[in-house]
């Protein structure tokens, strides 16, 4: 019962490698379909198992729920973008089903209660991850990058196991949680600087961040869309499973360490997007600042009382599920245009209003949400996470959002700026209406993001209550 | 619900209307002047039944809708107006209805402009009648979007420049402000344990909180409001998004935008703050703190309307000259509110309502000048004479200058006057007048003296103006002119008409306002 | 107005009524009338000027017909000495205090309005001709309306507040009048001018008010109004001391309007406007409002004792009316010295009602607010005479100059005579001109007064009166006199037209009724007490009304001012008329010369509040200007913010990218030597990357062991 969405994972797996060896080229509507009733219903177990008694190394909650259904969802994303995105389209059934098995790391990492599992859940979500980033055989660049993320990874997961040994000495137990016993303050530095680094390197914090540049430049725009929107949720959880459950009790110490990389991020990941003239890497660097402003939720969760600690963490599942709608529908759109030009180069961007409206639009919109203007989607993770950090006494921290904020409206708002002016030639874009439907629905999913709020404050409080 | 049907016909016709246009543009057009048309006479209907009486208390909200949200961090979507915003509301709509009229010139993209227009037209509404801070700063943030669209597409030359200044400049202000609207909840959440955005509660649950704290909000927000307002030194977006935008664009931007922010000064220090009252009775703005709070932003005002004032005597362009009186005119407003007694703040806030029919006609006539000019110029070296071949142009020029330099019997005048008369009343200079030539740079007596003085500058850049453009031989630069169309010409003659009766007849407002202020001074 | 107890304030809504009438009218006319352009300019057409004249004049007829209702019902049913027929409506009501629109119907205002009255309808009758064939005619009466409306107003203002709306409505529509014919530069420049000059005085008078607001704010008694203020004067709730200082700015509004030393710059050049507009303007509206908003506002300068004695008070209060009274002195001087040098006959009058109003001020100054009443009436009526035979002459010659006149006697004997009377009365003649016994007066007050130096000013005083009936023989004797030095062949002098004629006749009969009034009520006033307090003698009486009194007429008093004109007026005519050479030599001296030069530079005022007003004015703007682009926006947010930014991206992109690239590429040669061959696979960066991390990590770990170990909490 317990394991059904993961089941569910792997059964949907198997189906897909079968069809698709089964009807070789015409098996692409055929896995996609698949690949999203899997999704689909592997969230509805989810839903379902909420709540079951596993024993001490896993926790059925609230955590467990929203992270689960925010991979397997965004997933969904992928899915579709993949669809359009040629340059897997050959060996989709393979893509997918790694897609699928990620997931299931995500679910485990967000089930765990023990740093066993979790690390487990946490390296089913990486190796996937490099393989589907060197998809792209043919492409140098792509291949280049998988091994580049491959050497990295490992040399992270290196860095977080050495870090979880430490956290053994410390404690004495690998169960989350556990306290610091006498004689170790050394080992607890170690471990928490241990693995503070290594998540920092799935996140993407400056200075830990190099790959994501290369990586988002160079492979596919679909494993960037699952990088992006799945795979970085399911880091998050990883990363807040660590420090929220595993080290709950040394709050005092990695609020600074996660300020300072928050600081960072935020900083030069705003200001360097600002002389980017590929959209993707502008994806990219925007991407580790917004890292940044959750990792303010970490240092404001890290620093406070029950009161202090809900809001961080409404400001983090707003600003998570924020982000895979505003970041999702920013790449399919950016998909679109690279399937039509060949290229994400801002000047093919020119005039994108006039040539396709709707592709325009939701891009437009989702770099208004990423800017944090209202009514978007990510405007209420903005709010809650300087909200809360205001509340944890880091005033200087928000200040520090609000000048990355204001400097992010230059580089988001000379996109714009390109794509209302008139363009070039009247030609009209390649449109697939998949997409477009995806676009679509991201977009009122971030305008209508108010109406959720409530639910997902519901969800934060719960998990803040079942957190020990 | 009243309030609702004034956000949801424009925010749900703006995609309708953009679709229409689309399909034929100048439905776009029609549709949209249709759907401010009934929003407006709405709110006139609104503002007949329900605001003529006046023994009415105004300082309590009237058409409340309030709904829970987000409960759990007590976020209501909350709306409702009172005898602050219903005036500024009513302006909304008149504004944006004359706008959309003079917008008829634009040909390109008809169906995004009229869609954006509706956007901006929800945004500003619901910054006026929004009753919870979260709701407050979303449409506060909201209408940043499509004004932003509207100076960068339908722009001047410079308009690129001019569009992405404006964005970053006053989103930069309100995060600051944002960060005092998060004090603002917070310690009252602290204070009194309840967690609500919601200003009634804000209002109670702040009483107690340390007039320290209280002076630390006043300057966060005050930062996001002022720079929106805006004043110096935070002013230089202004004249380059007002010179750049399309000429309906700067009529809201001058009539509506720019009170945004004087309508916040007012609402989120000066209303929330009123009640809070320390151990010995004395209230915020009485006290030690607010006393400083006040000597500043009286200072702000005073430099905000002279220094712009002068700056306006150079500028060449009309439209630049407009945008610096603008500066210089909202100024007023900070004076007024400095002076902390009745006439001050009546005068303030009727100046925001008064500039808010004033501006919008000044700019919208210099939008008309330019479209006119054989080369599309606002230069007063180059245009001359206009009123050889636009005599009602230029008559309606003439009228709306004197307005704006504070010609008694026009809307400006009566804000000037009072807030004058406010600032030498208030208790802080009558209390020291006695000392007035042993110490005449207190800035109890500097303040008002120089801000007088600004007003001579303000008639002397419109004389000038008017004596370079209006009258003098016909330069050739017009040539090719013809008296203004219909649709160029009546929206200002609309504003004109409102100038005369909120000059002539200004109690029917000025109650509405009296009555609100009495909520807010300490007696 | 009195400061005695026992005033009584009636309601009477008839005669209020007919006050608003008498504002309205004017007001809605001239608002019809430029509607009426707005018709002709839209359909190209133009009303006949039979139709937009007549309704012109109707609507000062109409104010006419009710300020005669008014003043005689006044005078009549009520006793004016102690009676006020008041009504006010709010205009802006706060819960403290409340701006009225009001109406005061007190003998000053009821005299002042009935009239201007008067002058205006006859003005306007006037102007019916003498516009005629303009091509804005229907603008001109439109205008002409709403200024005369605006000064009705201002009369009948029962309180600071409404004074002062109107106070700028006048400001504004005389800077319509004067700019009339607006494409001409100098037309343009000079309304502005005249605009500009008086928002000095505006401001100043705001500010007096805002004063006079927060003085009686203290009090707890919150008003404008002119006779609750007397009221609290006098029964003691706020001292003159209190109010000397608002009385001082309320004074500086008055300076700017009755263009006192040293604005008066702009009144010479309001002479851009038709001649109508300057006879209204130098007449009864305008510059007379300063003045007659100094004899409302008298309790703030000078005390009334119980018993008809005005005083000056002691202490800082008397600086209020010394200032009045020399500004005033040395205005009547110094108008009377540049009248002597203008050769355009209008400027000659210009400047002589500079002096003339210098005068007023004078005695105004010196607390005899209804001697300067006195002198404001007869000055008045002759000078909107004057204004009108000016304009018939200018009309006839087609020139301004005097030296393009000459002999115009026998071609215009009706504008001689009539000039003839109001000249009279300008300069005083002895015993037959209304200008003889009021300018008596004046001199008498200033003669008795406590002010400083009384003794100086009375000279002053009286050279003044001299010097002005040397100029006022010298307008007279060279455009009507002697020969005639005007172009022969274009210009065909001819009889002034039948209206223009009928108009100045009026006026003529007015100022020979004022002076039959005058002279007997100061003659026979000699003779019988009877007849010195009755309404005969208009100076007692109306001091009777107002509560203060001054001296009595006396023939001994009469005697240097009688000196003063006759030697003026014979030093003209040697000079002019019988051209005697020692007398003409005299005026060609050197030294007159220069002085002369200096005089007709109007001793540099103008040049003096150009550079102490608008040259700095304009530098400060270009300078603020420069500020404003150049530091604020060029250098903070362009430079500093925009730029820098961007620089900083720059280098941080740099940094990011291609400055680890070549730290990687410079290293990763020595990693390639070192057998780490990752370059192959073309992932040069990779090791880089660990690199870094690796060095990101020590650093954190570092900063933890030394800065947070005691951070830590054990359980």
């Amino acid at each position: 019962m317990t394991w059904l969405p993961v089941s569910v994972l792997f059964l949907g797996i198997i189906l897909i490698l079968v069809v698709d060896l089964i009807f070789r080229e015409k098996a692409k509507v055929y896995t996609v379909i698949l690949s999203v009733l899997t999704l689909s219903f592997s969230s509805l177990m989810v839903i379902q198992t909420k709540g079951t008694n596993a024993g001490s190394m896993f926790f059925f909650g609230d955590f467990y729920v929203f992270f689960s259904i925010v991979g397997l969802l965004s997933s969904i994303i992928v899915v579709f973008s993949a669809w359009k995105d040629y340059s897997v389209e050959l060996d989709l059934g393979v893509f997918f089903s790694l897609l699928l098995l990620a997931n299931a790391g995500g679910i485990l990492i967000a089930a765990s209660r023990n740093f066993i599992p979790l690390y487990l859940g946490y390296e089913l979500v990486s190796i996937p991850t490099y393989a589907m980033i060197a998809f792209k055989k043919k492409n140098r660049s792509s291949a280049e990058s998988g091994l580049k993320i491959f050497l990295l990874g490992a040399l992270s997961s290196a860095i977080i196991i050495y870090g979880l040994a430490m956290y053994y000495g410390a404690t004495g137990t690998l169960q989350m949680g556990g306290d610091i016993i006498n004689h170790s303050k050394t080992l607890a530095i170690a471990a928490l600087v241990l693995i503070t680094v290594g998540s920092s390197f799935k996140i993407g914090l400056v200075p830990f961040h190099y790959w994501i540049a290369d990586v988002y430049s160079g492979a596919s725009v679909s494993v960037v869309n699952f990088l992006s929107a799945s795979s970085k949720k399911m880091a998050f959880a990883f990363v807040f499973q660590i420090f929220f459950v595993g080290m709950s009790s040394w709050h005092n110490s990695y609020t600074y360490l996660f300020a300072i990389l928050a600081t960072f991020s935020v900083i030069v990941g705003n200001i360097v997007a600002v002389v980017q003239d590929r959209l993707l890497r502008i994806i990219a660097y925007s991407t580790i600042a917004q890292a940044g402003y959750i990792v303010m939720g970490i240092v404001a969760y890290g620093e406070g009382n029950t009161f202090t600690k809900e809001l961080a963490m409404k400001g983090i599942l707003f600003h998570i599920t924020a982000h895979v709608l505003m970041k999702g529908a920013a790449i399919a759109a950016i998909l679109v245009v690279i399937s039509s030009t060949k290229s994400d180069h801002i000047n093919n961007f020119r005039g994108l209003f006039h040539t396709s409206p709707i592709t325009a639009s939701a891009l437009a919109i989702a770099f208004f949400s990423l800017m944090g203007i209202p009514p978007a989607a990510g405007f209420y993770g903005k709010f809650f996470l300087f909200l809360s950090l205001v509340e944890a006494g880091y005033e200087w921290l928000a200040l520090i959002g609000i000048i990355g904020s204001a400097i992010s409206i230059y580089y988001y708002g000379k996109v714009i700026r390109i794509m209302v002016d008139q363009p070039e030639s009247k030609e009209k874009l390649n449109s697939f209406t998949p997409i477009n439907v995806l676009l679509v629905v991201l977009t009122i999913l971030t305008l209508l993001f108010g109406i959720f709020t409530q639910d997902l404050a519901i969800i934060a409080e719960n998990i803040v209550a079942q957190n020990p | 619900m009243e309030l609702l049907y004034l956000l949801l016909i424009p925010i749900s016709l703006a995609l309708p209307t953009y679709l229409v246009g689309r399909w034929k543009p100048e439905f776009a057009k029609y549709l949209a002047t249709l759907t401010i048309l009934v929003t407006t006479i709405y709110n006139f209907i609104l503002w007949f039944a329900d605001f003529t009486n006046p023994s009415t208390n105004y300082g309590s909200f009237m058409y409340n809708y309030t709904k829970s949200w987000v409960p759990s961090v007590g976020i209501y979507f909350s709306v409702g107006v009172d005898g602050l915003s219903m005036p500024l509301l009513v302006l909304t709509q008149l504004v944006f209805l004359v706008s959309v009229v003079s917008s008829y010139y634009i040909k390109d993209q008809q169906g995004t402009y009229y869609a954006l227009l509706l956007v901006l037209l929800t945004g500003v509404t619901g910054t006026f009648i929004a009753l919870d801070l979260f709701l407050f700063y979303i449409f506060w943030e909201l209408v940043l979007v499509p004004m932003f669209f509207m100076i960068h597409i339908w722009g001047g030359p410079n308009r690129k420049y001019a569009a992405i200044k404006f964005f970053i400049f006053t989103h930069l202000a309100s995060l600051v402000m944002l960060i005092g609207l998060f004090y603002i909840y917070l310690e009252a959440y602290r204070n009194s344990g309840q967690m609500s955005f919601l200003l009634v509660d804000l209002k109670v649950n702040l009483n107690g909180v340390s007039f320290k704290t209280l002076a630390l909000i006043f300057w966060l927000v005050f930062i996001g409001f002022v720079t929106k307002f805006p004043q110096v030194p935070v002013h230089t977006w202004l004249p380059d998004a007002h010179v750049q935008a399309p000429s309906p664009g700067s009529a809201i931007l001058a009539g509506l935008l720019l009170k945004m922010g004087g309508y916040g000064l007012i609402r989120i220090p000066f209303w929330l703050f009123a009640d809070v009252v320390d151990e010995s009775g004395q209230h915020f703005f009485d006290s030690k703190e607010g006393h400083t709070i006040r000597i500043i932003i009286g200072f702000i005002g005073m430099v905000s309307m002279v220094y712009p004032a002068f700056i306006a005597l150079q500028q060449d362009d009309l439209k630049r000259m407009i945008a610096y009186s603008s500066i210089s005119h909202m100024g007023v407003v900070l004076l007024g509110l400095a002076a902390y007694n009745e006439w001050g703040i009546n005068g303030a806030m009727y100046m925001m309502i008064a500039h808010g029919v004033i501006s919008p006609g000044l700019f919208l006539l210099s939008g008309i000048i330019e479209h006119n000019t054989k080369s599309h110029t606002r230069d007063m070296s180059k245009v001359g004479g206009l009123a050889h071949k636009m005599p009602f142009t230029a008559a309606l020029f003439v009228f709306m200058a004197f307005a704006s330099a504070g010609l008694p019997g026009l809307a400006g005048f009566v804000s000037e006057f009072n807030v004058f008369i406010g600032l030498f009343a208030n208790k802080e200079l009558m209390a020291s007048n006695d000392k007035f030539f042993i110490f005449p740079f207190l800035p109890y007596v500097i303040i008002p003296v120089l801000a007088v003085l600004s007003i001579i500058v303000t008639a002397g850049y419109y004389l000038w103006a008017i004596q370079k453009v209006i009258f003098l031989e016909q330069t050739d630069e017009l040539e090719n002119s013809t008296p203004a169309k219909w649709w160029e010409i009546q929206p200002v003659f609309i504003l004109a008409i409102f100038t005369v009766i909120l000059g002539l007849f200004p109690n029917t407002v000025w109650m509405v306002l009296d009555s609100w202020t009495q909520t807010i001074l300490p007696h | 107005m009195v400061v005695e107890e026992g005033i009584q304030v009636i309601e009477d809504k008839f005669l209020i009524n007919s006050a608003i009438l008498v504002i309205l009218i004017p007001f809605l006319t001239g608002i019809f009338l430029l509607f009426l352009r707005g018709l002709e300019i839209r359909n190209k057409t133009k009303f006949s000027e039979r139709l937009t004249g007549s309704i012109g004049v109707a609507g000062l007829l109409g104010s006419l017909i009710n300020a005669t209702i008014i003043i005689f019902t006044y005078f009549n049913k009520y006793d004016a000495k102690t009676q006020r027929v008041i009504g006010d409506t709010p205009f802006v009501s706060s819960a403290h205090g409340t701006f009225k629109w009001g109406i005061s119907l007190d003998p000053l205002s009821v005299i002042m309005m009935f009239l201007l009255a008067f002058i205006a309808s006859v003005i306007h009758f006037y102007a019916t001709e003498y516009m005629h064939g303009d091509t804005a005619y229907t603008r001109f009466f439109g205008t002409l309306n709403f200024f005369t409306g605006a000064m009705f107003g201002f009369v009948l203002a029962s309180n600071l507040f409404m004074a002062f709306v109107f106070w700028e409505l006048l400001g504004v529509s005389s800077y319509m009048l004067i700019g009339y014919y607006w494409p001409k530069a100098s037309a343009a420049s000079a309304a502005k001018k005249a605009f500009l000059y008086n928002k000095i005085g505006d401001v100043s008078f705001l500010v007096g008010i805002a004063y006079i607001w927060q003085i009686t704010l203290k009090a707890h008694h919150p008003t404008l109004d002119y006779h609750e203020l007397t009221n609290l004067i006098s029964n003691g709730t706020i001292s003159i001391n209190q109010l000397w200082f608002p009385g001082l700015l309320l004074f500086g509004g008055a300076i700017g309007k009755s263009a006192q030393l040293p604005l008066f710059g702009w009144l010479p050049e309001a002479m851009e406007g038709p001649t109508p507009v300057s006879a209204l303007l130098h007449s009864s509206t305008m510059v007379k409002a300063g003045l007659f908003l100094l004899s409302r506002i008298y309790f703030t300068f000078v005390t009334v004792g119980g018993h008809y004695e005005a005083f000056i008070p002691e202490g800082d209060a008397a600086l209020t009316a010394t200032l009045i009274t020399w500004l005033g002195v040395l205005t009547a001087l110094c108008g009377a010295l540049i009248a002597l040098t203008a050769t355009d006959i209008k400027k000659v009058l210009a400047f002589s009602t500079i002096s003339q109003l210098g005068y007023i001020g004078m005695a105004m100054g010196t607390g005899q607010i209804h001697v300067g009443f006195y002198h404001l009436v007869s000055h008045a009526t002759f000078k909107s005479l004057l204004f009108l035979c000016a304009g018939a002459v200018i009309h006839s010659v087609h020139s301004q100059e005097m030296k393009d006149m000459g002999g115009l006697k026998k071609y215009m004997p009706y504008t001689y005579w009539t000039m003839l009377i109001g000249l009279l009365g300008l300069v005083g003649f002895p015993f037959i001109t209304n200008g003889f016994y009021s300018k008596d007066a004046l001199l008498v007050a200033i003669k008795n007064s406590d002010i400083p130096l009384a003794g100086l000013a009375f000279t002053i005083a009286l050279i003044t009166a001299g010097i002005t009936a040397f100029y006022s023989s010298k307008l007279f004797i060279l455009t009507f006199l002697g020969t005639p030095r005007y172009d022969k062949d274009h210009v065909h002098p001819h009889k002034t037209g039948i209206r223009m004629r009928i108009a100045l006749i009026i006026l003529a009969i007015a100022v020979v009724i004022e002076s039959v009034w005058w002279a007997v009520g100061s003659i026979g006033g000699l003779a019988s007490e009877k007849i010195n307090k009755s309404f005969w003698n208009f100076e007692y009486r109306l001091g009777d009304l107002i509560g203060i009194h001054g001296a009595p007429f006396a023939l001994i008093d009469t005697i240097p001012s009688i000196l003063a004109v006759i030697l003026g007026i014979s030093l003209a005519f040697g000079m002019y008329f019988y051209q005697i050479p020692f007398l003409i030599s005299l005026k060609e001296g050197g030294f007159i010369i220069k002085l002369e030069n200096i005089i007709a530079n109007r001793f540099g005022f103008d040049k003096l509040i150009y550079v102490l007003a608008m040259g700095p004015g304009m530098w400060v703007g270009s300078k603020f200007r420069r500020f404003d682009e150049e530091v604020i926006d060029g250098f903070i947010i362009n430079t500093v913010i925009k730029d820098g930014s961007l620089k900083l991206a720059d280098y941080s992109n740099k940094l990011d990218q291609d400055g680890i690239d070549g730290v990687v590429n410079g290293l990763g040669d020595i990693t390639s030597e070192l057998g780490y061959n990752l370059r192959k696979v073309q992932t040069g960066q990779t090791s880089q990357y660990a690199r870094w991390m690796m060095f990101g990590l020590a650093l954190l770990l570092s900063i933890m062991t030394l800065l947070y170990f005691q951070t830590f909490t054990i359980k």
